[in-house]
């Protein structure tokens, strides 16, 4: 459905975002993880056609994005991280125009897309009366409003409350069963309950794909824990890859992951996503 | 309708949308009518509209609807340009262009919905100007109302002149070194030279008379009409003196020869080049292509800059210890002036300019250029400091901070008045040598633009008022070689001490207008 081949994006400060970058896709949904300024944002927009490539290409459905840009937008829905909506207008009336853009005239559909997302009772309410979940919320509704086959979408949980981030992760499971969903996240937690697979980016390189199995089973063996003193632990944390550390009245209980230097009383533990992910963008150099 | 259409009429009516329900708009229906009261008096208390020569003109439907739809045009050419120069700014500013830009619609398509919505909205204020100026007629005027008269003065006045306006915004809008504050002054000079040299050429000679295709304004075909149907070159819009013995004139009404009206029409045409240069600048919200823009924008002096800052940060800031520690309000207006000179190197450039050539220059090249230049440049810079906080959305940080939010006005006004100062300040010693009223008209004058900038910028919450607002009042005042009231920094040495008064009594009107605005908006929770 989307290949991406040598994909490079050099900005003119000789910064490069996104470094001989190669995947493909088919439907299902296909989380990007990564450090900030990995380049997963840079990605996302040249596949969704607002910057081009230095070098590279992007297919979709066997078109080259690039030569015929009109027929990934028209089949596209795009969340951006740091999108905004326009304040003095209904929901309705913003979803309706930017739906119009992209070709869906129907008010029906306009009002499915908003139930979809829980908005329906807001439909003709001014947006700048939003709360910040409800402009998200929104956000997300623009996205879906054309039916996309390839729906890209970057920090979409942010601002979602648990419950409404539930619900929108049911939805991309949905999308993901006949389009092409890649979901842009840094809560470990929301991409290992969607994504079919994952890819670790570093740099602009790709370190790792797989399914969230495969990523987890790189981390077995090497995730610990250990309860030290306060003193201890601040002689210990520059030393350790800590997951997290906890201040109990026994102790500080540490997690981390490393397989050298692992200090003694460490015991082994369960390696869980976020576990695998500081393992392969700290110690992983990108190849 | 062919779908292409129906994209352009989808921003379009965004665009209409938007503009329509902003709070300003009828705000700003209520100044066009406020404008046609004013522009056109009651003759029998002795007010006058217009004369020829000293002879006063006949308010009749030809004479009141050329004058004020010429009014309306000078004013709409400019204003109407600052009120329209966000559209695409605010699809970046929102980050809706980002969504706009990932649907099938085009560039040219966008944009021509974006320039149908600017002339729309002109449109519209032409209308309603006409209407009010048509209701102020039916009051004040001498002879019956004939609408057809009206509609087609202002048609010939406003049909070329608006798209051209709508087309120059957008290509403001989308060519990077045009934009931002920097091209809002552009403008004002762009509209400065339109207003001036077509009418000025095509007097000059009537081989010249295409030039007046170019008169976006339309004082060029007004002054044309006058000379056509009088004889006359010499007229005056306004209140002035005239000859009350003499009958006033009966103004016929426009010629309507193909040689007036057709380059008039003509003027329309450059609606397209401006819009095929907006349309090849614009970039799509490309974030990629606007940052490397905006490096190019800045280019090398961004660089000296940073060598600057480099400086600075290694050099004399750790010197500025006293800066640090327990919070005064007097240190928070210095931390204010220093993020004013990390945020603006055009404020650097033009304190060491200033120093450099008020010291090298004899005084009166000081006072006569250096000084007028100096308020020019300052205009734009004024204007950001007051309202920069809140546009970048960073009052609530500073807000945080200890003596800041209670004393916002005040602290934004010092901040302005010593950055001023520091560009001021040698020019000002040079002139006291010579001239110590002078000098200290001058300060004034400055203590009254930092004012206006803080009154202006925290009042309404955008830069914009006060450039356009300031800029005319700069203009009007360098031309005005005779008027005392109007040489408001001495600049051609016929200022009085009562006018200095004058305008410090409005300078202090203005702060404590702004210090109690600020203080009730504060008691409201809303002054973030």
């Amino acid at each position: 459905m989307l290949t991406i081949e040598s994909l490079t994006k050099r900005y003119r400060t000789g910064t490069v975002a996104i470094d001989n970058f190669s995947l493909q896709c088919s439907a299902g949904v296909v989380g990007l993880l990564g450090p900030n300024g990995a380049g997963k944002t840079t990605l996302m927009q040249m596949i969704v056609t607002l910057t081009r490539p230095t070098s590279g290409r992007i297919l979709f459905l066997d078109h080259d994005i690039r030569r015929d840009p009109n027929f990934v937008r028209s089949r596209l829905g795009y969340l951006p991280q740091d999108f905004g909506v326009y304040e003095s207008v209904t929901a309705f009336a913003f979803l309706s125009y930017l739906g119009g853009l992209k070709g869906i005239h129907s008010r029906q559909k306009v009002m499915e897309v908003l139930e979809s997302v829980n908005l329906h009772a807001s439909a003709h309410v001014m947006v700048k009366t939003f709360s910040g979940g409800m402009k998200q919320r929104l956000g997300i509704a623009q996205a879906l409003v054309n039916d996309p086959d390839l729906l890209i979408v970057d920090e979409p949980t942010a601002g979602l409350d648990p419950e409404e981030r539930i619900r929108f992760r049911n939805l991309l499971t949905t999308l993901g069963r006949n389009s092409l969903v890649i979901f842009s996240t840094h809560i470990v937690s929301d991409l290992a309950a969607v994504a079919g697979r994952i890819a670790v980016l570093k740099k602009g390189k790709l370190i790792t794909i797989g399914t969230p199995e495969e990523i987890l089973s790189s981390a077995f063996g090497k995730v610990w824990e250990i309860v030290i003193s306060s003193t201890e632990f601040e002689n210990q944390k520059s030393k350790l890859r800590v997951s997290s550390a906890v201040q109990k009245a026994d102790g500080v209980h540490v997690r981390f992951v490393g397989s050298d230097g692992i200090p003694r009383g460490a015991a082994a533990a369960e390696p869980d996503l976020e576990d695998a992910y500081l393992l392969l963008t700290e110690g992983a150099r990108p190849s | 309708m062919n779908h292409k259409l129906i994209e352009i009429r989808s921003v379009l009516l965004m665009e209409c949308a938007l503009r329509f329900r902003r709070s300003t708009t009828p705000i700003l229906f209520l100044i066009l009518c406020g404008a046609a009261f004013v522009l056109m008096p009651e003759v029998s208390s002795g007010g006058v509209m217009f004369l020829i020569g000293k002879q006063r003109v006949l308010l009749n439907s030809a004479a009141t609807s050329l004058t004020s739809a010429l009014m309306g045009g000078l004013v709409l050419s400019l204003v109407g340009y600052y009120l329209i120069s966000n559209s695409v700014e605010r699809d970046l500013r929102t980050g809706v262009g980002k969504l706009i830009a990932a649907t099938p619609l085009s560039s040219l398509r966008y944009l021509a919905g974006k320039l149908a919505g600017n002339i729309v909205y002109l449109t519209v204020m032409a209308v309603i100007f006409m209407i009010a100026c048509m209701g102020m007629h039916i009051l004040r005027g001498e002879m019956p109302l004939e609408p057809m008269v009206f509609v087609q003065t202002f048609g010939i006045m406003f049909l070329p002149s608006i798209p051209c306006i709508a087309a120059v915004a957008l290509m403001f809008e989308c060519v990077p070194i045009l934009s931002g504050r920097g091209g809002d002054v552009l403008y004002f000079f762009f509209w400065t030279i339109t207003l001036v040299f077509p009418f000025i050429l095509a007097s000059a000679s009537k081989e010249h008379a295409w030039i007046l295709a170019a008169d976006f304004t339309g004082l060029g075909f007004f002054g044309n009409e006058i000379s056509l149907v009088s004889g006359a070159h010499n007229f005056t819009i306004g209140y002035a003196p005239y000859n009350a013995v003499l009958a006033p004139i009966v103004f016929p009404g426009l010629t309507w020869l193909p040689e007036t009206y057709l380059p008039r029409l003509a003027s329309v045409f450059f609606t397209i080049p401006f819009f095929v240069i907006a349309l090849a600048a614009f970039q799509r919200f490309d974030p990629a292509r606007k940052s490397s823009s905006e490096n190019a924008k800045t280019g090398t002096i961004a660089r000296l800059w940073q060598t600057g800052i480099s400086f600075w940060v290694r050099i004399v800031a750790p010197r500025s210890g006293w800066l640090t520690g327990h919070p005064s309000f007097f240190k928070t207006i210095a931390l204010d002036v220093r993020l004013t000179l990390a945020l603006y190197p055009m404020f650097v450039i033009l304190i060491a300019s200033s120093v450099i050539f008020s010291l090298l220059f004899p005084m009166s090249a000081v006072r006569d250029s250096i000084l007028p230049i100096i308020f020019f440049i300052l205009v734009p810079l004024l204007a950001s400091i007051s309202t920069r906080d809140r546009q970048r959305k960073t009052a609530a940080l500073i807000f945080s901070a200890p003596l800041v939010r209670e004393r916002f006005a005040a602290l934004k006004f010092f901040s302005a008045l010593f950055s001023t100062l520091l560009v001021g300040c040698i020019p000002l010693v040079r002139i006291s040598l010579d001239d110590p009223f002078g000098a200290a008209a001058a300060l004034n004058a400055m203590i009254f633009m930092v004012s206006a900038a803080t009154f202006l910028g925290l009042l309404t919450g955008t830069p914009i008022t006060f450039i356009v607002l300031f800029l005319l009042f700069l203009y009007t005042a360098s031309s005005s070689r005779t008027l005392p009231a109007f040489d408001f920094a001495g600049l051609h040495r016929i200022v009085t001490p009562a006018i200095v008064l004058f305008y410090t009594a409005v300078s202090i009107f203005m702060l404590v207008t702004v210090l109690g605005f600020e203080k009730w908006r504060m008691k409201r929770g809303d002054n973030l």
